[in-house]
């Protein structure tokens, strides 16, 4: 084994100093020869006869050369450097060929490899933790992928009895900012996750800096201290190892940090990366259950509150050396279903009692194991089909590359006829001179491929920045992954395209090739063919993404469009929260609004102003119970609002009344519904003067009906059930506020400010935006998609409109003889544009039928992604036929006109 | 009885020069040719350019190793000799060798 490294070592050497080698040999030949003529002629021979005796003797010199140049080196390699060498210098001698094809290889190699880290960043990548494969999550077995939610208790119980992880972790299941104040200093936000005493054990996470949490941590009433993510220690400590110790505020509450995590770690959830973390134990210092006026206590602003009681942790489990998925979720089941017995025995659920259907489906409801190897992502779930259109746009536009590159290289095959029946003749093999073809083709690819992942890297970031939400975790860069992925495609790529030229090369005859006098262009048949037919591809393939880009653009159109019930011009929406460690109780939290709504209605250009519990057109939504008395509980989207709510958003009151505008500071409750709940709960019959009932099981009377309109972030959904109760008990938490202006919203944005903090200092407002600008980011996804496939496609159709140019304008010049015949015999120039333009017809024609096909087939698949149009829609595949064939016949075009003034003369003097 | 020329497998060439080499000490690609040829009293006639290819054989296996100097003529040549560990080859092979032939005249009735 040894002796055979010692070869390659050898042989290696012999590559690197080739040169010298064969220098002393040929040296130590010369010495052996003379040696031998020495002894001739000492035999009596004269010295000519000597020397010629002596060659005979040796042998054959130049086998000797030869087969010591094979032995001392690496012959492959060397071959293929000589190769790669002459296709350097033959690229370098058509230095305009080249940069086109390095260009269109580096945006097209480039734009996959953009779209495929983002992919990989977002659906593939394992976690950066100990053995990711080892993870599992505990969820619904109709939502695998998605964790499901536990209370504490069952949490620990779980965690207690089960006999199949080695740890189970527990975390919270929302993104939320908090105020705080480092040392007692100013006021910040910052991002949390709150999580059980063992997160990073389970995760197999060592601290960077100080300790991580432990049990002990999380043991009632919880360890009041923090860890750090490594991204904001840097930010806002400057890495200050020194920040052990230090306090954070956190409402009023004070929590020493204990520790940094490493870089690099950013938690269980992809494209979000919490830079506090807090025992869960202790956080619940932080919603404390509210004992108030109100003496049913208060879940209301936080259901979550009494952790208990409610669902509101993810769980993940490391499972235990030798125990598979399917053995763990087999093995849960029956402390499933105990642990569930137990807590409907305790009376759990969310501090209400369950009816009989609701405690049967409870108690029947199986847990499921799943991989957590690549952790909880709402992006994911977000983006993941945007992506994986693009994917296959771009895919798409790297085979129209590849195959306008090959097309190129035949022409340029064509002219370089000559210099490779020459090396033929001269007796190269068939299969060297193509394999040379080859390793030209996959240069430029391993160029354009390496270039592109400089464009990937930008492209990338540009388009996790396009996210929906943006994506603060997510570092997207060249790794080990993305730069296989890139390098597989290159080769990939330049097969594709360089296999054209090979054949072409295979196919060279020698003597005809040598007979042909300089400048006859005589294409054989089947090479015409070859090009005519990926002139064909092409063109299809450009249809297909035009007919795509139309659709995603008329689908973007249709939602911008979509009446969503309320009116969004001129409105201004933000958020407003008095400051988390004031003092002020409710009622003077009630009294801030009131003045706040008083004073920015009075500004100058403002119509009305309203408050509203939850944000509309936003994810953030309060599905609550709704009972009505003798009919059904049902959870309906629900808010809180001040009366002037409608009236700002042009909600049309179609029945009854709001209550009024003093009732909205009074312990009135009164509820609006919306037309469809009306339907829903009480069919044709007014459901004015009935009542309903939510979580305080105080009684709300319905006193008016509004128009249905849209509330959640998918514009698409069509449930329009909702109801809208008196603010009486709602001042608590942050709200948001609605104003209508009179012009431009924008421009009230300061005045709005101000008047915010002038009435009380403590409270911050945050978010201010207008909401055209909020559903401009409900959209972000589609107009992504509509903007990136528009440019792909029109891409598209240029490169194959160049395509088409190129084929044309080869076909009329190697016609020249023939149009300058028929222009001396007295034809037109309308008759030759028309003979011209006659080979471009059947290309287009059957470009665009073999494209209108698979639209009609591929489309079908992003039906998810479409609205308002159908993927077949015969409108926007004849747009898309019609554009491609007014392009090919610019294209075709030019040429032809270049053929009218063929000056005849000339032309039958041409070859 | 010499058969005229015989075909020399590669292998044994190999051998024949480490062996020439542990007998001779240091020489000369033209020397060993030289010798072998003597040895088998012509009835080895191979082309003596053929030798080289198993001197760089030898030489990247680390059998033997080579350096510039002076011959009797004063000519300048290149000098091979054997290492420690073509020399431990040597007598692996001629082992082997042996006890290959040994076993092969057994079978044919040729020792007595």
């Amino acid at each position: 084994m040894l002796i055979w490294l010692r070869v390659l070592g050898s042989r290696i050497w012999g590559v690197v100093r080739r040169r010298r080698m064969d220098d002393e040999f040929d040296r130590e030949l010369q010495s052996h020869l003379e040696m031998l003529a020495e002894e001739n002629v000492r035999r009596g021979m004269a010295p000519e006869e000597a020397r010629r005796a002596a060659l005979l003797r040796f042998g054959g010199v130049s086998q000797a050369k030869e087969s010591h140049r094979e032995l001392r080196g690496l012959p492959a390699v060397e071959t293929l450097a000589a190769d790669l060498r002459y296709a350097l210098r033959t690229l370098r001698r058509s230095p305009g060929f080249t940069a086109v094809a390095i260009v269109s290889l580096t945006l097209g190699i480039g734009a996959n490899t953009a779209i495929f880290t983002v992919i990989d960043a977002v659906l593939l990548k394992s976690l950066p933790v100990k053995e990711p494969g080892r993870l599992a999550m505990l969820t619904d077995p109709d939502k695998r992928g998605r964790g499901s939610l536990y209370c504490y208790r069952a949490y620990t119980e779980l965690r207690e009895r089960n006999a199949v992880f080695s740890g189970l972790l527990a975390r919270s299941n929302w993104d939320e900012e908090f105020y705080l104040s480092i040392d007692g200093g100013r006021v910040e936000r910052a991002s949390f996750e709150v999580v059980s005493g063992n997160y990073f054990a389970v995760l197999g996470v060592n601290p960077y800096v100080g300790r991580t949490f432990s049990l002990e941590d999380e043991r009632p009433p919880g360890n009041p201290v923090v860890v750090l993510s490594y991204g904001y220690w840097r930010e806002r400590f400057a890495a200050d190892p020194a920040v052990i110790g230090r306090t954070v505020q956190i409402r009023s509450h004070p929590f020493t940090i204990i520790g940094v995590t490493p870089p690099g770690f950013f938690g269980i959830q992809v494209g979000a990366a919490p830079a506090i973390r807090i025992p869960l134990t202790a956080a619940t210092t932080l919603w404390p259950p509210k004992r108030d006026n109100n003496a049913n206590g208060n879940y209301l602003d936080d259901p979550r509150l009494n952790m208990l009681h409610t669902n509101w942790l993810q769980l993940v489990g490391r499972l235990n050396p030798g125990v598979s998925f399917q053995q763990a979720e087999a093995s849960l089941q029956p402390l499933n279903q105990q642990i569930r017995q137990e807590e409907v025995e305790l009376g759990n659920w969310e501090g209400m009692s369950m009816n009989r259907s609701g405690r049967r489906q409870f108690l029947e409801r199986r847990i499921a194991v799943s991989s957590a190897a690549r952790g909880f992502s709402r992006l994911r779930q977000s983006f993941s089909e945007p992506l994986l259109v693009l994917l296959a746009l771009v895919g798409v536009v790297l085979l129209i590359a590849c195959s306008t590159l090959a097309n190129l290289l035949l022409a340029r095959g064509v002219a370089r006829r000559r210099e490779i029946a020459v090396r033929l003749a001269l007796g190269a093999g068939r299969v060297r001179v193509a394999r040379h073809m080859l390793i030209e083709s996959l240069v430029l690819a391993c160029v354009g491929g390496a270039l592109g992942v400089l464009v990937a890297w930008w492209g990338a970031s540009a388009l996790i920045a396009a996210a929906p939400g943006g994506a603060p975790g997510l570092v997207v860069g060249p790794d080990a992954r993305v730069l296989g992925f890139t390098l597989g495609l290159s080769l990939l790529t330049g097969l594709l395209f360089g296999l054209a030229p090979v054949f072409q090369a295979l196919q060279t005859q020698v003597m005809e090739a040598l007979k042909a006098q300089g400048g006859a262009l005589a294409g054989q048949a089947s090479q015409i063919a070859l090009r005519k037919g990926l002139i064909v591809l092409q063109v299809a393939l450009s249809v297909l993404l035009l007919a795509g880009a139309g659709l995603f653009v008329r689908t973007l159109r249709s939602l911008k469009s979509l009446d969503t019930g309320l009116d969004l011009t001129r409105v201004l929406q933000m958020s407003v929260a008095i400051h988390p460690y004031s003092p002020a109780t409710e009622n003077q939290k009630r009294q801030y609004y009131q003045q706040l709504i008083d004073r920015i209605e009075s500004l100058p250009g403002v119509r009305s102003a309203a408050t509203s519990k939850s944000i509309l057109l936003h994810h953030d939504k309060y599905n609550w119970p709704i009972t009505v008395p003798g009919h059904e509980t049902l959870r309906v989207s629900t808010n809180p609002v001040t009366s002037r709510f409608f009236e700002t958003l042009k909600i049309p009151l179609v029945a009854g009344r709001a209550w009024s505008r003093q009732d909205n500071y009074r312990p009135v409750r009164e509820a609006v519904v919306s037309e469809s709940f009306a339907r829903h709960m009480f069919g044709d019959v007014s459901p004015i003067g009935h009542s309903l009932s939510t979580f305080t099981d105080r009684s709300y009377a319905i006193v008016g009906v509004v128009k249905d309109s849209k509330h959640h972030n998918n514009l698409r959904q069509d449930d329009s059930r909702a109801v809208y109760l008196s603010p009486a008990e709602f001042w608590d938490g942050g709200l948001e506020i609605y104003v209508r202006a009179a012009g431009d919203p924008g421009k009230l944005i300061a005045a709005v400010r101000h008047e915010v903090q002038s009435i009380n200092p403590e409270a911050q407002v945050f978010d201010i935006k207008t909401m055209e600008a909020q559903v401009d980011e409900l959209l972000s996804n589609e107009r992504l998609v509509a903007r990136l496939s528009s440019l792909l496609g029109l891409l598209a159709a240029l490169l194959a409109a160049i395509g088409l140019y190129g084929v044309i304008a080869y076909s009329v010049a190697r016609r020249t003889r023939e149009i300058g015949l028929r222009v001396a015999l007295g034809a037109g120039r309308t008759h030759i544009q028309w003979l011209v333009l006659r080979e471009v017809l059947p290309l287009t024609g059957a470009g665009v039928a073999l494209g209108v096909a698979a639209a009609l087939a591929v489309t079908r698949l992003a039906r998810n992604l479409l609205f308002g149009v159908t993927p077949n829609d015969p409108a926007t595949l004849a747009g898309a036929a019609l554009l491609m064939c007014a392009i090919a016949l610019l294209a075709g075009y030019l040429p032809a006109r270049r053929a009218t003034r063929v000056d005849p003369m000339v032309a039958l003097r041409h070859e | 009885m010499p058969e005229g020329k015989s075909e020399v497998l590669q292998g044994t060439l190999d051998l024949m020069v480490l062996k020439t080499l542990e007998c001779l000490g240091s020489l000369h690609g033209y020397g060993i040719a030289r010798r072998i040829e003597q040895i088998s009293e012509d009835v080895l006639q191979l082309n003596q350019g053929t030798i080289y290819a198993s001197l760089v054989r030898l030489r990247q296996k680390g059998w033997i190793s080579a350096g510039w100097g002076t011959s009797e003529n004063n000519r300048k040549a290149k000098f091979y000799a054997i290492t420690r560990s073509g020399r431990k080859q040597l007598h692996a092979e001629t082992e082997n060798w042996e006890r290959v032939s040994g076993v092969i005249g057994r079978l044919l009735g040729l020792a007595r």
